[in-house]
């Protein structure tokens, strides 16, 4: 697993203002430090085996990633059709590339890397061949829902955060490519600025920026949910 | 703090990217200013608002099936790949050179040959000037030095023993030897004028 140390950071108008934490990817870093080295080894020799082409390494990977390429692909391009062909692509396009991988370490924000960069291609692709509607089609994202929609009862209360997740879904569609790229890896997937710096190999500036804009995007598009 | 250099943070703050200093101080102005602290409730909103936007698990069955497709694909698409590319020794893996004499290695192999054969061309051109230019400068210096033991001789005989009414000879001597070249008239001629000489 990754392990999440200090980061250094450098402050935009060139002030160097320490260190700050990243925040933590997943629940691994509550865990104790032994227990983490053991994953890192494990993870390490994973990958090493799959790079040897063991197919048993090649399974353990996607049962490992799975479901974070679906995700991130899914919030990507909005509905489970496309993120099931991102996901597939992904996998393959990463054993068949694994070889080439130096750093077994950077592998996470590489698969990351795959999966935007094909998140971006699909949806281009779409939108040239024009074979799915994007903008308006209120089935686009039925796939998704509120996180806190099942314990919801009240069929009235139902349909507002039906609209509300509709307003979310099309407010994150409205943004450029990168910048809903950067605020998803950020907000939704919890990465730090410098690997999304890494992942969408940018400067950490152009990610602040990125991230800046985009959230002053979504305060204007979404601001009648932010009052009170 | 003013306000503005205060929001000029507030991403920063929310992200949790300040250090102790500065958070603090931003902290304080927080307590004291109302405007400020709802601009951060919304920043804190706007992520809670992103964050309720959650992909279900398409379940266990799906995985299952996703990855047989996968598995369908890799004989084609990765594990032929896969063989027939050898894999690179460890220890050169990450040399520059190393790539670069992989991607280069037919023309770097027609270069070195071509600065050998010059190399050698050149070496051969040399040492055959060389030994031309050895050989004319002994041809010269032979010739230097008749030439000088002609110019003694007639400096002898201009300075001592000759008298003055027999300069033309002397003269004569000299023109006869440029004009035949070679055989010289002018020792037997200047001896024959002091044979004479000495019978007068």
């Amino acid at each position: 697993m990754i392990k999440h140390s200090e980061m250094p950071y450098v402050y935009l108008k060139g002030m160097s203002l320490g260190k700050a934490k990243i925040l933590p990817l997943d629940e691994s870093s509550s865990r104790p430090r032994e227990e983490q080295a053991i994953d890192q080894v494990s993870y390490e020799q994973i990958i090493k085996s799959a790079q040897e082409g063991d197919e048993k390494a090649y399974k353990e990977i996607y049962d490992r990633y799975c479901r974070v390429v679906y995700t991130l692909a899914f919030q990507m391009v909005g509905n489970h059709t496309d993120a099931d062909e991102i996901v597939q692509e992904t996998f393959i396009r990463a054993f068949r590339n694994l070889r080439g991988l130096r750093n077994s370490r950077s592998f996470v924000s590489w698969l990351y890397q795959i999966t935007i960069n094909l998140s971006i291609d699909h949806r281009k692709l779409r939108m040239r061949r024009r074979a799915l509607p994007i903008d308006d089609s209120p089935e686009m994202f039925a796939f998704f829902e509120l996180a806190t929609s099942r314990s919801v009862k009240d069929p009235g209360q139902v349909l507002e955060n039906q609209e509300l997740l509709e307003q979310i879904n099309r407010a994150i569609e409205e943004l450029p490519a990168q910048q809903r790229a950067v605020i998803l890896l950020h907000e939704v997937e919890g990465l730090s600025k410098k690997m999304i710096s890494e992942i969408l190999q940018c400067s950490l500036v152009t990610v602040r920026t990125n991230l800046h804009h985009a959230r002053k995007k979504l305060r204007k598009t979404l601001s009648r949910y932010l009052k009170g | 703090m003013y306000c503005s250099e205060i929001r000029d943070h507030l991403q920063d703050y929310i992200d949790n990217d300040l250090p102790y200093s500065i958070k603090q101080m931003i902290d304080e102005h927080l307590l004291e200013c109302l405007d400020c602290h709802e601009e951060v409730e919304r920043y804190r909103k706007l992520n809670a608002l992103l964050q309720l936007r959650s992909v279900p698990d398409p379940g266990p069955k799906y995985w299952r099936a996703t990855w047989k497709k996968i598995q369908q694909q890799m004989p084609a698409r990765v594990l032929l790949l896969s063989a027939s590319i050898r894999p690179e020794p460890a220890a050169s893996r990450n040399r520059f050179w190393h790539h670069m004499m992989k991607a280069f290695r037919p023309a770097a192999a027609i270069a070195a040959a071509a600065v050998l054969l010059l190399l050698a061309v050149l070496v051969g051109s040399y040492h055959f000037y060389l030994s031309q230019r050895a050989g004319f400068v002994a041809e010269r210096t032979v010739e230097y030095e008749l030439y000088m033991d002609d110019q003694n001789a007639q400096a002898e005989l201009t300075s001592s023993a000759v008298p003055s009414d027999w300069q033309p000879d002397i003269t004569f001597a000299a023109i006869s030897k440029a004009a035949i070249g070679g055989i010289d008239p002018v020792s037997k001629g200047v001896g024959l004028s002091q044979v004479e000489a000495v019978g007068r």
